[in-house]
């Protein structure tokens, strides 16, 4: 899992026109450093022929 | 009949009783507003009460129904809303501040197949702010409560329909499902509730969450009713173009069908492990009657789960996060605390992150398509626990979330339903749930329906 420091929260939220002071950075990282941790595990089980859904209602397979 | 006993009886026996003029629309909607006044009031079920809207469109109906003019099985019935549909004239806040003077000037889409069904709205209900988060543990109005045990929460965030149906505050409610979001509190509260394929029912009007996942379902005390609701609220709407262009169909042509013949496929480790022992005995009790009438129990293997829920965690931040970017930059302070944050973290997620998170729904769909190829149904758990109590916080991960044997649905866009199977140790309610191929909302309902006959709770209502 990465770690992140609450400045670089701060400054990425700034990046976005979010106004975060360090208590609420400091809310925010563990929820955040676990989420992007799950999300590079997830990115690693992905097989490469999987796109995003085609805009619409999934397809009947039966 | 005492009004507690009016309260209690389905959609479907309202309508019928209405229709042959045995009960008058204005009886039963002055009995509503009686019990929303006291019960309504003390669980904190609805943030508007339409009293003198549902009298007058009562009247009416009476007047109709008296004129020969009945519009159907659910002409004169008692409806809530969700308060994230748009009724004209009405406030839509979606529980939040920042809502708080928005005013619709123009009926959802599903509102309007409603009005045209004949049903009577007798309020809009309570939600946890904004739909994101399942507790119903609202900021600005406080939480909404649970009838079988006051000091819970009735699951969110459609908190208020499960309240209010339990409770006997309606008969037919309208809700959202993102992350479980009717499922949730219908499991919590003992009543019924599907989440219609994605698509399939119309969003116009509806305060959105996140565009790739957002389904408007019905809510109801039987499985019956939940059919007739869809009956009214399914079909095409060329003003929201999500909604796919399939024509009207009957829900409930299968729904007496029972089980005999069908494959109920049940997956392992994700569904069950963790899952609280009572609420594993209530599904096994209802999976062996099913077994008992005909059915046929097959395994089935879903890989993945842990990286759907987070894809699913991910994508619904993230879109929420874009809905609401500029009410997040200039009124941040208007938000409560939790959604708040929830809507800050979606607005620092990498945009790679995102994208791969909406190629896992790609995956997810594959993997239920594998499994819906050795099955006709799938059966879980809805909730790993019970309800949690009034104030204890959620969490969002993938272990130990609430609704994280529903959200994988969602992000395959499948259609899905808890139906009450019975109670666990403490008498509160435990929820089953069964999810269909994409469209199958008829399969889904006519085994919740025979979940529903197999495992009658009688009289058993929450306490007065």
């Amino acid at each position: 899992m990465c770690v992140m420091p609450e400045d670089e929260i701060v400054r990425r939220a700034r990046e976005r026109g979010l106004t975060l002071d360090h208590a609420r950075a400091a809310a925010l990282r563990g929820p955040f450093e676990s989420l992007l941790g799950r999300l590079a595990l997830l990115a690693e089980t992905l097989p490469p022929d999987a796109a995003p859904p085609p805009p619409g209602p999934p397809r009947e397979e039966r | 009949m005492s009004h507690a006993d009016l309260a209690f009886l389905s959609a479907a026996e309202l309508g019928h009783r209405m229709a042959r003029r045995e009960l008058s629309p204005v009886e039963v909607a002055r009995a509503q507003l009686d019990r929303i006044a006291v019960a309504g009031a003390r669980l904190n079920a609805f943030l508007l009460v339409t009293t003198g809207r549902a009298l007058a469109e009562a009247r009416a109906s009476e007047r109709e129904i008296a004129a020969g003019r009945a519009r159907g099985p659910l002409h004169g019935v008692p409806l809530a809303l969700k308060d994230l549909f748009d009724v004209a004239g009405l406030p839509t806040t979606a529980g939040a501040r920042i809502l708080a003077a928005n005013v619709a000037e123009r009926d959802a889409g599903v509102v309007e197949r409603l009005r045209g069904a004949g049903l009577v709205l007798v309020g809009k209900t309570h939600l946890h702010e904004f739909a994101f988060g399942t507790t119903s543990d609202n900021p600005h109005h406080g939480p909404c409560r649970n009838p079988w045990d006051p000091g819970r929460s009735p699951g969110g965030s459609s908190g208020g329909n499960g309240a209010a149906l339990a409770a006997g505050l309606c008969a037919a409610a309208l809700g959202t499902d993102t992350g479980g979001s009717i499922r949730i509190p219908a499991a919590a509260c003992g009543v019924a509730g599907l989440k219609p394929t994605l698509g399939r029912v119309s969003r116009r009007g509806v305060v959105p969450l996140s565009w790739s996942l957002d389904t408007v379902g019905p809510m109801a005390r039987t499985v019956e009713d939940v059919a007739l609701l869809m009956d009214a609220i399914a079909g095409p709407d060329p003003e929201d173009e999500a909604c796919v262009a399939r024509p009207a169909e009957s829900f409930a042509r299968e729904l007496e069908a029972g089980v005999s013949g069908l494959a109920l496929g049940v997956p392992g480790e994700w569904f069950f492990a963790g899952v609280e022992p009572g609420i594993v005995a209530a599904v096994e009790a209802a999976l062996a009657a099913l077994e008992r009438e005909g059915a046929r129990r097959v395994g089935v293997a879903t890989p993945g789960m842990a990286e759907a829920h987070t894809a699913h965690h991910a994508i619904l931040a993230v879109e929420a996060a874009a809905f609401h970017g500029r009410w997040l930059r200039e009124r941040p302070d208007d938000y409560g605390d939790d959604v708040r944050r929830g809507l800050e973290l979606g607005s620092l997620v990498p945009a790679v992150d995102y994208v791969n998170a909406r190629r896992m729904q790609t995956v997810a769909q594959r993997t239920f398509a594998a499994a819906l190829a050795r099955a006709d149904v799938l059966v879980t758990p809805a909730l790993p626990v019970a309800p949690l109590r009034v104030g204890e916080p959620m969490s969002r991960e993938p272990e130990v979330a609430w609704n994280r044997l529903l959200t994988p649905f969602n992000l395959a866009g499948l259609p899905a339903m808890s139906v009450p199977c019975g109670f666990d140790a403490a008498g509160l309610p435990v929820g089953l749930q069964v999810v269909g191929a994409p469209f199958a909302e008829a399969r889904v309902l006519r085994v919740a329906r025979a979940v529903e006959r197999a495992v009658s709770w009688g009289t058993r209502r929450p306490p007065p």
